[in-house]
């Protein structure tokens, strides 16, 4: 009986050191709470295999999000038929093209058919990837975390790898610029 | 359809006049657009687009059907992206065929709003009622031999389905992609059923708002 209560007690002084020891952590990353969100909270899927997946851009190229690794990526899930997202598409350009040079890099994944988003890309003057799955965008979103398949949708991985947080509905420039000066300083 | 058209004149006029009194009224005043101050939009504040739009059908007589959307508070349906067709399937032994037709159906005006991205545009944020006109869409002679009773939950067997696409957002600022439903309607045998009933599936398609019946083949 002793000896339970010993062993009991010694998982019980190791969880509380580990849990003392990732809030340390944690605390130590010194990220504004409603920018960060782990994988946990929102994506289903890790980075090595979101940097797997393999998609068509709208000049019919195959391309694999890995091609990126090493940027602050925004992959972006739109689509022609969505207000919110077109509404959202402008500010994401004004974002790439002031903070390329940070490293940032917008994907933007077209859950449409490709001669819209390209007509729409044209129009919209995106000065960032696009790529196109008609049927499947909206099946890869809900893997990278989107419950209910809703767009816009957004999933943003940091320069290291890691993902940082999924976003629902649009990003606003204000958050785009606090996004970049967190993550690429 | 008479009905419909003595109501059309006064809801013209209703919505000309309502529209010059407001407007102004842009989608941003039904949506809310995503200012900086609002927080990031929580899946779980969100309703399964089932709930969201809740479609319902009941045949309001032999020539008849009206379509239901109990829209939530918050949601709107695009009036201009709603789809309905008539699938008739039939089993004989082990072959079964399906043939597709579109439906003829008088929309509501709905409300009109200014889109920032698509200009004036006519939505449904609220409870809305679609009359569809069955009148070119006959029951299937292997049909009417079954007294009426409760659709069968097995699709397949001889039936009339009817498909219905409809697309629409939260107005939190996010929409769902199109979706389908698929009705089993009740056989009548002349007697119309006042009973409102749910779709037997619903599923979100991958893409844009289109009419998903499958192409007729030849014969009727």
């Amino acid at each position: 009986m002793r000896r339970n209560v010993l062993i009991g007690g010694a998982f019980g002084g190791v969880a509380i050191a580990v849990l003392f020891g990732t809030a340390l952590l944690v605390g130590q990353r010194e990220v504004t709470p409603e920018v960060t969100k782990t994988a946990a909270s929102g994506a289903a899927v890790t980075p090595a295999v979101i940097f797997a997946t393999e998609l068509t851009d709208i000049d019919g190229r195959k391309r694999t999000l890995g091609e990126w690794s090493g940027k602050l990526l925004v992959i972006n899930f739109w689509a022609t038929w969505c207000a919110p997202c077109l509404e959202e598409i402008p500010d994401l350009v004004a974002a790439q093209s002031k903070y390329a040079a940070k490293g940032l890099q917008v994907i933007g994944i077209a859950a449409d058919s490709p001669s819209k988003v390209r007509n729409f890309s044209e129009k919209l003057k995106i000065n960032y990837p696009v790529l196109v799955d008609e049927s499947g965008a909206i099946a890869l979103s809900k893997r990278m975390g989107n419950r209910l398949g809703l767009l816009p949708f957004s999933l943003v991985l940091s320069p290291a790898g890691d993902i940082v947080m999924t976003r629902l509905g649009v990003f606003t420039p204000a958050e785009l610029d606090r996004l970049v000066s967190q993550q690429a300083p | 359809m008479s009905g419909t058209n003595r109501l059309l004149a006064p809801t013209l006029v209703l919505c000309l006049a309502a529209g010059s009194v407001s407007a102004s009224t842009s989608l941003g005043d039904v949506v809310g657009k995503a200012a900086s101050s609002k927080p990031a939009i929580e899946t779980k504040e969100l309703l399964d687009p089932a709930v969201a739009f809740r479609p319902q059908v009941r045949l309001r007589d032999a020539w008849t059907a009206e379509v239901k959307f109990e829209v939530a508070p918050g949601y709107y349906l695009y009036r201009d992206k709603l789809r309905a067709d008539g699938e008739t399937r039939i089993q004989r032994g082990a072959k079964g065929t399906a043939t597709s037709r579109p439906l003829m159906f008088s929309l509501p005006d709905g409300r009109m709003v200014d889109d920032p991205t698509f200009g004036k545009v006519a939505i449904y944020d609220a409870t809305t009622t679609v009359a569809v006109d069955l009148t070119k869409w006959p029951v299937p002679a292997e049909a009417k031999s079954k007294s009426p009773r409760k659709a069968d939950s097995a699709v397949g067997t001889n039936t009339r389905v009817m498909v219905i696409v409809s697309q629409g957002c939260a107005a939190a600022g996010v929409c769902f992609p199109a979706q389908r439903h698929e009705f089993l309607l009740p056989v009548t045998d002349g007697a119309a059923s006042a009973v409102w009933i749910a779709p037997a599936t619903s599923a979100s398609l991958g893409f844009g708002a289109r009419a998903q019946a499958k192409p007729a083949p030849a014969k009727k």
